[in-house]
């Protein structure tokens, strides 16, 4: 048997393991296994050198993600990763996974860590763009009534106290505007959500992926069940 | 410029010295950082991994501390290149299986290193000689403080710094240092006080980290939890434990040395120095534990001729990847063995065959 990769030497390494689902094989002489870390079973990845000879095995360059792809299960809006690839894998995707895959985290947490709130150093330049993490979710971020106590106790503790970008902005409006304003801005912002949320569920149902649009719609039931009770109080302070 | 040609020759490398450094090998601090509009490495596909390479090496390059540093791609390292950085604890075993779009710098003073799509797109660490976690925490946290001016990070108020693994969650801090407990082995304590380090929530790894066995003797204490704690919390709670280890590692030193005879420790060392001084083919494996014994010795002063700093650069070039680190032709593993083997057999010859340790007062507590 030749080696697959130099195509010349004898082959004495004999590899196999399952790449997505697959079993593949791979035959190399001394040398290119020892220049691919073959002996190094940390250091060595098999589908990196798939990879460098896809030709032969037709191997993607990736997994094909995304939220196009049919699947049953929740996937992140922002990057396309699914709660199963969460399970294989023992990682998230993206910054915004942690918020889309929230529930499951927090259990996980419990059990690795002291405690599941940060405490210790922040970031003192927060980036520019207000919650850059929840492009497409913000709903936790905003609805006051979540749960503001578990999240100012966080705050509170940590060691060097500075507004994030929302705290601040939410201290501006309130200080400029007088109750009502300050109302109307939440019931607007709320709204918005409404809406990008009811295009989540939209695109959720054209992929048959019904968990997440279940999910999405209670989010939605919820929000507009606030909003409902918001614009009651706003009408009777008036 | 050849990574050979940047870093510091291996004989200058073995002569830093560090408080404490007679058990504490060298302490770390590192953090995990990642950008907070992109996908984890992991997920990130190709073109926008090197994107994110690209934005944090212009970001590296303008800090102060990194001014004339070694940044390259992970692709223009060869595999014996990846290997010698790992040595020398620059990048982590994870790194060396890293190509295009992951990435690394280096300082002059390979105190700090900063890898680049890693299992996070910022994985930068400080490494000192010595019994020095504190400092390392420092110095690495004023780096991040520097680079956060310039990468927005992604971090979560109640999650903290997001990382690709929950485990790095929250402070994204891992502070380790590297033992060497040749005394607890000996008197066949290890297994005992590295039980009781892990049930205080630290980790016991081997030489190499995560997942490489514990080879000479050598044992890499560090935090696992990350969330839940301020970083000063666990660098004080790991400088605790380790300075009850070296204690532990003192007294069993001690109790070595107080046997009838010392017959323990000459016999391990004496068998240490005999196959070293005599071998012409040499695994790693073997090297590494035996030198942990020559160490002892010249620790014990067993060799009256020996120094800790030719040791440890022993124990630096007879690695494999320093070992054809300057070999133009590439070596087999055969050709290794017999090369390693050389090295050795000449330099413990000239220490002598070791002598029986002298009895100092025991230092008071």
């Amino acid at each position: 048997m030749i080696c697959q990769m130099c195509n010349k030497a004898e082959a004495t390494v004999h590899l196999t393991q399952v790449v997505g689902g697959k079993s593949k094989k791979l035959d190399l002489c001394a040398n290119c296994a020892e220049q691919c870390g073959v002996d190094d079973p940390a250091g060595f990845s098999m589908i990196e050198i798939l990879k460098k000879f896809s030709g032969v095995f037709g191997q993607e360059e990736e997994p094909p993600p995304r939220i196009t792809e049919k699947s049953s299960s929740i996937r992140c809006p922002v990057c396309g990763y699914s709660e199963q690839d969460m399970s294989k894998t023992g990682r998230v995707g993206c910054p915004s996974c942690y918020i889309t895959f929230e529930r499951e985290l927090e259990k996980a947490l419990k059990s690795m860590h002291r405690g599941t709130r940060h405490v210790g150093k922040q970031p003192e330049h927060i980036p520019l763009e207000p919650e850059p993490l929840l492009p497409e979710e913000p709903v936790q971020e905003v609805v006051p009534e979540k749960k503001p106590a578990v999240r100012k106790q966080a705050r509170a503790t940590a060691q060097k106290k500075k507004p994030t970008p929302k705290e601040a902005a939410e201290t501006e409006v309130a200080e400029a505007a007088p109750v009502e304003t300050l109302a109307k801005e939440e019931l607007s912002l709320m709204r918005n959500l409404v809406k990008s949320k009811e295009g989540m569920l939209e695109e959720a149902i054209e992929v048959e992926n019904y968990e997440y649009a279940a999910k999405i719609r209670d989010e939605i039931k919820d929000l507009k069940e606030k909003i409902e009770k918001l614009s009651l109080s706003a009408k009777k302070e008036k | 410029m050849t990574l050979s040609e940047f870093l510091i020759p291996p004989a200058e490398y073995a002569a830093r010295r560090g408080p404490e450094d007679v058990i504490v090998l060298s302490s770390r601090a590192r953090l995990a950082r990642n950008l907070c509009d992109s996908s984890f490495p992991a997920w990130a596909k190709k073109p926008e991994r090197l994107r994110i390479l690209k934005r944090i090496s212009d970001a590296v390059l303008s800090l102060p501390p990194m001014k004339s540093c070694l940044l390259e791609s992970m692709d223009r390292f060869s595999s014996n290149d990846k290997l010698a950085l790992m040595e020398r604890h620059l990048i982590s075993r994870e790194h060396t299986a890293r190509g295009v779009g992951s990435g690394l710098a280096i300082n002059k003073e390979e105190n700090i290193s900063v890898m680049i799509n890693e299992e996070d797109h910022l994985r930068m660490q400080a490494i000192l000689p010595g019994f020095q976690i504190r400092k390392a925490w420092e110095r690495v946290d004023q780096l991040d403080s520097e680079l956060e001016k310039k990468i927005p990070y992604a971090f979560h108020p109640d999650y903290g710094y997001l990382t690709a693994c929950p485990t790095n969650l929250g402070t994204g801090i891992r502070v380790s240092a590297m033992l060497h407990l040749p005394g607890l082995a000996l008197t066949d304590q290890i297994n005992q006080i590295v039980g009781a380090v892990n049930k205080l929530g630290l980790a016991v790894r081997g030489i190499y980290g995560e997942g490489s066995e514990a080879l000479g003797n050598l044992f890499q204490a560090s935090n696992q939890m990350t969330l839940g704690e301020t970083e000063e919390n666990i660098v004080s709670r790991l400088e605790k434990v380790i300075r009850q280890v070296v204690r532990n590692e003192e007294n069993a030193r001690q109790t070595l040395m107080e046997e009838k005879g010392q017959i323990t420790l000459l016999n391990h060392v004496g068998r240490a120095w005999g196959i070293l001084s005599n071998s012409y083919i040499i695994e790693t494996r073997e090297t590494l534990n035996l030198l942990s014994f020559i160490r002892l010795g010249i620790d014990l002063g067993m060799f009256p001729k020996g120094k800790r700093s030719d040791l440890e650069e022993l124990f630096l070039i007879t690695q494999r990847g320093h070992l054809q680190l300057d070999s133009k032709t590439k070596l087999d593993a055969t050709e290794r063995d017999k090369a390693r083997a050389n090295i050795l057999r000449k330099k413990i010859l000239k220490l002598k065959a070791p002598q029986k340790a002298k009895l100092k007062d025991k230092e008071e507590n």
